[in-house]
């Protein structure tokens, strides 16, 4: 009797650890697709016209959930992700998150970035006020500074649009905790400095 | 005699109109207008009046509504100018969608980002530690009970 249920755990646990494993694997190997596409420049040339385009056309176009649309840099956590469009399991398995229809990095209004707290904002709640994030998106390098980090709690509705440039990350809170977190770590960044990338050069 | 002339008389009334009638000018039917250049005109023509009956009857009718005490349904507002059309971009179809109402609401929750995988590697590692663990005392009883 003992046998079997240990048999039963071993083979449950060997699967429930095969499964996670296979996760953090296909998350590793799409981060990895990510960053190749967007050190492509010729995608990320054509990213970037069809966005700037777009929005001089007064179209709003929306890459498809999983496309890299930004390049997020925070010195402070030593943190160099490639941003993907959407915030579903797959994408921040993968990568952080662009908030479908909030604003993108750099432009006018609130770009919601967000990531789980035990991947790639693991650290953020090392980020203190003042700190410096730089983001890329095809276009523009922008740098932005921290002005705010709060807590709040998981229902409540915390990120409002903006008029100005504004960089919102979000990761749930607390960041060592098991099962679904009843908080939210919301951190506001305002931008300091905007320059254009080489592809807007070019273009 | 007077059939002879009467015979004369008659020829020479009836022979002019017979010879009249064989030298008639022949008028040609007037060419029809082109069906291209009509039917604009014809549709046109067709157009108007039941655009005029339309308003009319939806005027009725709000008479009638309001004359009975029923709110009107508000008018959907028409644009006065035609719709414009999309202009075409680089875009890349496989990269972009083009989408006017997925905008962030004013007040929106942050996401979940909470994910199930370490829960999931730290069962799955104590189950395989506690299974490893039976399976081995099993084991050693058995060896135990043999000697």
């Amino acid at each position: 009797m003992r046998k079997r249920i240990g048999l039963l755990l071993y083979v449950l646990g060997g699967l429930l650890l095969s499964f996670a494993v296979g996760r953090y694997g296909v998350g590793v190997a799409k981060a990895d697709q990510a960053r190749r596409a967007w050190d492509a420049s010729e995608g990320r040339a054509a990213v970037a016209l069809a966005r700037s385009a777009a929005l001089h056309h007064g179209i709003r176009e929306t890459p498809v959930d999983g496309a890299p649309v930004a390049r997020i840099v925070i010195p402070r956590l030593d943190l160099d992700e490639i941003v993907l469009e959407g915030v579903d399991a797959d994408e921040l398995n993968a990568e952080p998150g662009h908030l479908t229809g909030s604003a993108y990095p750099g432009e006018p209004g609130n770009a919601v970035i967000s990531a789980h707290r035990d991947r790639h904002f693991n650290h953020l709640d090392a980020l203190d006020v003042g700190d410096t994030i730089v983001t890329e998106s095809g276009t523009h390098q922008d740098s932005w500074v921290v002005v705010a980090k709060r807590v709040v709690g998981k229902d409540e509705r915390a990120l409002f649009r903006t008029s100005d440039a504004t960089l919102t990350l979000t990761t749930c809170w607390p960041i060592r905790y098991l099962g679904p977190a009843p908080e939210r770590l919301i951190v506001t960044a305002k931008p300091i400095r905007r320059k254009a990338t080489r592809v807007a050069s070019a273009s | 005699m007077p059939h002879r002339r009467f015979f004369v008389l008659s020829l020479i009334v009836g022979l002019p109109a017979a010879a009249a009638a064989q030298f008639t000018t022949f008028i040609p039917p007037q060419t029809k207008p082109a069906d291209s250049v009509r039917a604009p005109v014809a549709t046109q023509k067709a157009v108007q009046p039941d655009t005029s009956l339309s308003t009319r009857l939806t005027n009725l009718k709000t008479w009638v509504d309001s004359a009975a005490g029923v709110a009107a349904a508000p008018k959907a507002a028409q644009d006065s100018l035609p719709a414009k059309k999309p202009v075409p971009t680089v875009s890349d179809s496989a990269t972009a969608k083009t989408s006017d109402t997925a905008t962030m609401r004013n007040g929106e929750r942050a996401p979940a980002t909470a994910s199930d995988l370490p829960m999931m590697a730290l069962i799955g590692s104590v189950a395989l530690g506690l299974g490893a663990l039976l399976l081995g005392a099993g084991g050693n009883r058995r060896i135990r009970t043999d000697a």
